[in-house]
């Protein structure tokens, strides 16, 4: 089995999680770095790749190492971040490691790098994608709920490669009151159209980045139910509260 | 009118308030008679004692006497003449009468299964004095002493007189039909007919089992039992029926001490190996022909209805603590049609609910869950039983726990003295096992006269309670803190820590194994479901080894928060995968016979149902853990019964801070 040649730069590690994956067991790795803002970010800690310290930083060898001894278990790696598709020089490689391991993998992205999802659909190193859709796409109201001036023309295009890709994913959206209506939700499900599954979850203010979201009221379980009953069937839709 | 006395010369002014609701007239000859019939005394020592004890009432100017008040001073006279052992018979039990005005206007908040009620008091009363009882009349003063200092603890003495918990079959119920006082001499019911009744039946016999039992009530297989009574049934009918029997077990907390009957029910969704050539009973108590092989379809389709309804919970979506649901899983599980949706369905209850338990039978192994964590493995001679399902009656006569950070404290970090002192903890709770062995047979030996008539109850041939049969239980407490002192290292820190706790535990399971047969008892271990014991134990010690205790000891520091590790379980808070937890943990199962469980806490996020059955099915094969049960955090909102996942401080709906958070340690 290779070994990485130029290290992964990792900053958390879960050997096992239940919630990442549906039907899976995955050991999750967490990037840092982050090109968007997101005042309700609930991963903020890892927004500025440069400010991680150095005890955050993990040895993705070590990672492999520990990898090898639980394939029995674990079906999956889950990489999230931040943003993963920031580090495509060593995450490739990484990927490839893993994948030679007989392990799958889920990639978290918000979207904002459509080349870099097409250069991992093309190498076939992703099994299942979990695209973030922040808000409807439009870019007055992208710039609200992600802190940073985006084309949505970028969204639209990683919406279009993972749809079109035949590898199994998921679009979600965390919806935040005040940022997130119900006919937003309308609006991004209708540009999800051809897409497997588009999961809503539900807010929570606990580990939010900034105020006034901190105090933020989440919507309330039967809430989120309505909201899931709003869009429209030719959608899979899932709810997501905790 | 008081007892009273005027003048110290004038005997007959004297009055004695009696036991039995009489006032007397003051006669020393009463003490007399009863010192000699009560304790054996000597009658001229009685009458020694006797004059003293009229001699301190006439010169102490008393407005009340009463009975209870004389023998308080015939005690200590008694001592006064140096006949101890002579006071120790003629003691009086009881409570103090603050203690009786608290259980009135205090609610009881100890056992979270215990309502306050009237019928609670009287548990609690009744409790205090066959807890004193035993101490002082059923066990050795040995046994008792390292019970009251917390080398071992006994558990259950508030029901001393009955056995500890028990695994019944609804085969009996449907062959004998329903004798609820076990003499005949209230209603009997004939074999049920209707599937509605024999669930009754079931509910009702086993809250009367209840009343005989200090402990769990388990049932084995009721899917599969259940299931010559479904044949033909619509799935909704069956779903009624299933519905019907876990509100009938859950509501009736109308039994002993106005408590839930504490019942475990075990599921099989195959028809496991050792029940399929098995004649089936259907209704009216006879055979149908068949073997039980052939109803899987109704089994199954009463188990599926069943989880449905734990999904659902109760009106307001809580979980139905009783009846607990035992999911087994052999070999058979995995070449089942459906196998994998049917777990769906059971980790979708557990991650919601949290009220499976799924109990791995690996190879041949045949397993009854009655409560927490005890099974029964069966062994050849039950076995046979299997034939006659009727038959499947077991129980566990008494539960004793070793407390393992003590004999660590006294060894004082000699290995070899470590083992001496739970070599002796162990030896002390074989001597607990036989002493209540013989109280119980004695009881028993009276026949249908017994207080425990439902035990002596005899309709196949053999009593109910097939005392020979009994198990006789060793628990651990506190394995992780015996190796942290004595290796300077908790189980989860070191490898070497970790194969000390192993080595423990291979040393209390020879050492049950040379008592059982020394004693001729069946005497295996156990984990404790000790989270009382664990509290206890830490204190004692904290109260008489407080420098070692500290260094070990769990929770917050002062007396109220401390507890010890439960049984061999690894720090609950020790940064551990749910893997390497299940892994690590369940080597220490095959050790323990009797039931030892692993806890996956799942904390806030809700976990995906098919990822946990992912996680379950691998643990089967994977590990040697026996048992396994997972912990959500649920909130309910006791204003608007909004249920939330999570721990929360407020309901997310109504904004009230009247919340409920649930989750369960087992």
């Amino acid at each position: 089995m290779s070994s990485v040649t130029e290290e992964l730069e990792i900053s958390g590690f879960l050997e096992t999680s239940f919630v990442d994956w549906d039907g899976f067991i995955t050991s999750v790795i967490f990037l840092p770095g982050c090109n968007l803002r997101c005042p309700f970010c609930h991963n903020h800690e890892l927004i500025f790749s440069d400010k991680s310290p150095d005890d955050m930083k993990i040895n993705s060898q070590l990672v492999l190492d520990h990898l090898k001894y639980k394939t029995k278990w674990i079906d999956g790696l889950t990489v999230t971040g931040g943003e993963p598709t920031f580090h495509m020089t060593t995450l490739v490689p990484f990927l490839e490691t893993i994948k030679q391991m007989g392990l799958k993998v889920k990639l978290d992205t918000n979207g904002s790098n459509p080349y870099a999802l097409k250069k991992l659909i093309d190498m076939s190193l992703v099994d299942y994608f979990a695209m973030d859709v922040k808000t409807r796409l439009n870019d007055s109201e992208y710039h609200k709920a992600t802190g940073v001036d985006i084309s949505v023309d970028k969204i639209r295009e990683s919406i279009r490669l993972i749809i079109n890709s035949g590898v199994n994913h998921e679009f979600r959206t965390t919806v935040v009151p005040t940022l997130v209506s119900v006919s937003d939700l309308v609006s991004i499900a209708k540009d999800l159209n051809g897409c497997r599954l588009y999961v809503l979850q539900k807010f929570h203010n606990e580990n939010a980045w900034k105020e006034p979201f901190k105090s933020l009221v989440s919507y309330t379980d039967d809430e989120m139910k309505v909201m899931g009953d709003a869009i429209p069937r030719s959608v899979t839709v899932k709810l997501r509260l905790r | 009118m008081a007892g009273k006395k005027n003048n110290d010369s004038e005997d007959k002014t004297l009055f004695v308030r009696t036991s039995d609701d009489d006032i007397r007239s003051w006669d020393k000859m009463f003490i007399v008679k009863s010192l000699v019939a009560e304790v054996g005394m000597p009658e001229p020592d009685a009458l020694k004692v006797a004059i003293d004890v009229e001699f301190f009432i006439k010169h102490s100017n008393l407005k009340f006497v009463s009975a209870p008040l004389v023998r308080e001073i015939t005690n200590t006279k008694l001592l006064e003449h140096g006949y101890e052992t002579y006071r120790k018979r003629y003691t009086r039990l009881g409570l103090p009468l603050n203690d009786m005005t608290d259980l009135f206007f205090n609610s009881n908040k100890e056992n979270s299964n215990v309502h306050h009620s009237s019928e609670a008091i009287n548990m609690t009363i009744s409790g205090i004095a066959k807890k004193e009882y035993a101490l002082l009349n059923v066990f050795s003063d040995d046994v008792a002493t390292a019970h009251q200092n917390g080398t071992i603890h006994l558990h259950d003495l508030d029901f001393i007189d009955r056995p500890y918990c028990t695994g019944n079959s609804v085969e009996y119920l449907k062959k004998f039909g329903l004798v609820m006082d076990g003499r005949g001499n209230l209603t009997v019911a004939k074999p049920a007919k209707h599937a509605e009744v024999l669930i009754l039946h079931l509910t009702k016999f086993a809250a009367a089992l209840q009343g005989q039992f200090a402990g769990a009530i388990g049932w084995d297989a009721v899917n599969l039992f259940l299931a010559p009574y479904l044949v033909g049934m619509k799935e909704d009918k069956i779903k009624q029926l299933a519905q019907m029997m876990i509100y009938e077990f859950a509501q009736q907390a109308v039994s002993r001490g106005g408590q839930v009957t504490f019942t475990d029910t075990n599921y099989f969704w195959e028809v496991p190996k050792h029940f399929m050539d098995v004649p089936a009973i259907g209704p009216g108590g006879k055979f149908t022909g068949n073997n039980y092989s052939e109803y899987e379809e109704e089994s199954q389709a009463f188990a599926k209805a069943a989880f449905e309804v734990y999904l659902k919970g109760d009106a307001y979506g809580r979980p139905f603590f009783f009846p607990k649901p035992d999911l087994h899983i052999t070999e058979r599980f995995f070449k089942t049609d459906n196998h994998k949706e049917f777990m769906d369905l059971a980790t979708d209850v557990a991650t919601k609910m949290g009220n499976t338990y799924f109990i791995f039978d690996r190879g041949d192994e045949v397993k009854i869950s009655e409560c927490c964590r005890l099974q029964f493995k069966l062994n050849e001679t039950d076995l046979l039983d299997v034939k006659q399902p009727w038959k499947m009656r077991y129980s566990a006569m008494q539960n004793v726990t070793v407390n393992l950070p003590r004999a660590a404290y006294c060894s004082r970090g000699n290995e070899e003295v470590l083992f001496e002192k739970i070599s002796q903890a162990m030896e002390l709770a074989a001597k607990a096992h036989v002493q209540k062995k013989q109280f119980i047979g004695k009881i028993l030996a009276l026949g249908s006269s017994s207080s425990l008539p439902i035990l002596t109850m005899n309709l196949d041939g053999e009593p109910y309670y097939r005392f020979n049969r009994a198990s006789f239980l060793v628990g651990m407490l506190g394995l992780n803190e015996l190796v942290q002192f004595m290796t300077g290292k908790q189980m989860h820190e070191t490898t070497d820590a970790y194969k000390y706790g192993l080595k423990v535990i291979a040393f209390m399971r020879k050492k049950t194994d040379e008592l059982g047969k020394k004693y001729g008892i069946h005497m295996p271990l156990e984990q404790t479901p000790a989270e009382s014991t664990a509290y206890r134990m830490a204190k004692l010690d904290m109260e008489h080894y407080p420098i070692p205790t500290a260094k070990v000891v769990k929770g917050q520091m002062g007396v109220p928060y401390i507890y010890y590790t439960n049984s061999t379980y690894f720090n609950i808070g020790a940064p551990m995968s749910p893997i390497d937890r299940v892994t690590k943990e369940g080597a220490f199962h095959p050790m323990i016979d009797a039931g030892a469980m692993t806890h996956v806490w799942l904390g806030e996020s809700q976990s995906d149902p098919r990822s946990l059955t992912n996680f379950v099915m691998k643990t089967f094969k994977n590990t040697q853990n026996t048992q396994i049960a997972f912990s959500p955090e649920i909130t309910f909102c006791k204003t608007c019964n909004n249920k939330m996942t999570g721990l929360r401080d407020r309901c997310d709906k109504c904004a009230s801070v009247k919340v409920e958070g649930i989750t369960q340690s087992k």
